[in-house]
């Protein structure tokens, strides 16, 4: 009987042999490949990113996306990430996988229904949106791969810091008008800003006049309207039914025009089921 | 004749040769090769020399034992270890075949899968531990057959 080893093994062997061989071809291509496409992903995702955002009531769009396959193998490509409004998370988004063949390019954009609602029932978000300045968060993963072989994702965070939707917030008071079928003065408080925020919200504007010259505080009248923060410049008139018999009331009888000096008011902003108290003043020259 | 650890002196300092070579291999292929690569450009990955210094020596000693003790029991179970060990070791080099981390440059985070690749490079190990135990259960059957007709011979 031989010592020899049997067959088996030398097989064995030269399989493990040609194995290693081969992957490191493998490993050797692949890698040169992802080098070649990791360089090209990085410059879209990178410092001076191609991937432009843009940002319109409630739909966001990624577009200027394209992603060359510089490798030797088809590449699957998949855009995907999250989107933020105050840390608060608003949106997953995913494209659909595409397939690039070798040498060639492919553009890429999506479009992303934004759902406010779960930031915006938030009082503190709600109040930084209409008065502060609010940050939204895109993070943004290019996911791209050589079924099954290797895998590249690079992932950017990006942060776009946008103007308050009530910005340079101006109240005024508008004549005051008086009925005599009616028990009450209408004062008309006029309301004017600026939303340069992509932003747009409805909702209802509660007012209270709580502050009238040569008066102690306290509830002088109010007045609710349906309040709409659109784009751009914006106008909302207010108007507060002042009982005729108040101390207001009988001043703006007796003379016919408001006694000058500082009143206050007491808002509120309601949307989304939560309200934003705020206090403005008018002066009354 | 002589014989070490149960094998002929000249056979044995062939077999000593051998180890030194199979450790060598293991040494620059283990130890020297990922080091060098693992501290220059791919230094942020993370993956630093001591986490696997220690098995790439393993490797390195269970090599030369490996050829050592070539054809008896004591060598197949070098290679079976040998093999367990660089499977792990593949593991830990490679962070389980996922590799992550920010490039500050471009402000973006890259990961790198290349599991698949891991796996097949775990292929020859684990087709070394079946060549050993083919290895050893058939040096059992062949020493009793030759045992057997050792005895014919002396009747």
């Amino acid at each position: 009987m031989s010592a020899e080893a049997p067959l088996i093994t030398k097989a064995l062997r030269l399989v493990s042999l040609a194995l290693i061989i081969s992957t490191v071809a493998l490993a050797a291509s692949a890698g040169y490949s992802a080098y070649q496409e990791y360089n090209a992903i990085a410059s879209l995702g990178g410092s001076q990113s191609q991937l432009h955002e843009s940002f319109n009531g409630t739909t966001m769009t990624l577009s200027g996306l394209t992603i060359p396959n510089n490798m030797s193998y088809p590449l699957s490509l998949e855009l995907l990430g999250t989107i933020t409004l105050e840390n608060v998370h608003l949106a997953n988004f995913a494209s659909p996988a595409e397939v690039i063949q070798p040498g060639q390019a492919k553009p890429l954009s999506l479009s992303i229904g934004l759902d406010l609602t779960s930031a915006l029932t938030n009082q503190s978000v709600l109040r930084t949106i209409l008065f502060n300045q609010f940050h939204v968060g895109l993070n943004t993963t290019i996911s791209t791969s050589v079924i099954p072989l290797i895998g590249l994702n690079i992932s950017k965070s990006m942060d776009q810091v946008y103007p308050p939707l009530i910005g340079n917030l101006s109240t005024s008071l508008n004549t005051a008008s008086v009925t005599n079928s009616s028990q009450s003065i209408f004062i008309p408080l006029v309301l004017s800003w600026n939303n340069q925020s992509p932003l747009i919200l409805n909702g209802s504007l509660v007012a209270v006049l709580t502050g009238v010259p040569g008066f102690a505080s306290g509830n002088y009248g109010n007045g609710t309207a349906p309040f709409a923060v659109n784009s751009g410049l914006n106008q909302d008139i207010l108007t507060l039914a002042i009982p005729k018999s108040g101390p207001l009331g009988n001043q703006v009888m007796a003379t016919g025009k408001f006694p000058s000096g500082n009143y206050t008011f007491s808002l509120s902003f309601a949307a989304y089921g939560v309200t934003v108290p705020f206090q403005e003043n008018v002066t009354v020259p | 004749m002589i014989k070490i650890l149960g094998i002929e002196l000249p056979a044995f300092i062939t077999r000593i040769a051998t180890a030194v070579l199979y450790g060598f291999i293991s040494l620059i292929v283990f130890l020297v090769i990922p080091n060098a690569l693992l501290s220059g450009p791919a230094s942020a990955i993370g993956v630093s020399t001591s986490i696997f210094f220690d098995y790439a020596i393993l490797i390195v000693i269970l090599s030369g034992m490996q050829g050592v003790f070539r054809g008896m029991y004591l060598g197949d179970a070098a290679t079976i270890a040998n093999s367990f060990v660089q499977i792990y070791y593949l593991l830990l080099i490679t962070n389980g075949g996922i590799f992550s981390y920010f490039v500050q440059q471009e402000g973006i985070n890259l990961t790198i899968d290349f599991r698949t690749i891991v796996y097949l490079f775990m292929v020859p190990p684990a087709l070394s531990v079946i060549n050993a135990v083919v290895h050893a259960s058939t040096r059992m059957s062949t020493q009793r057959a030759e045992t057997t007709e050792e005895l014919i011979k002396l009747r």
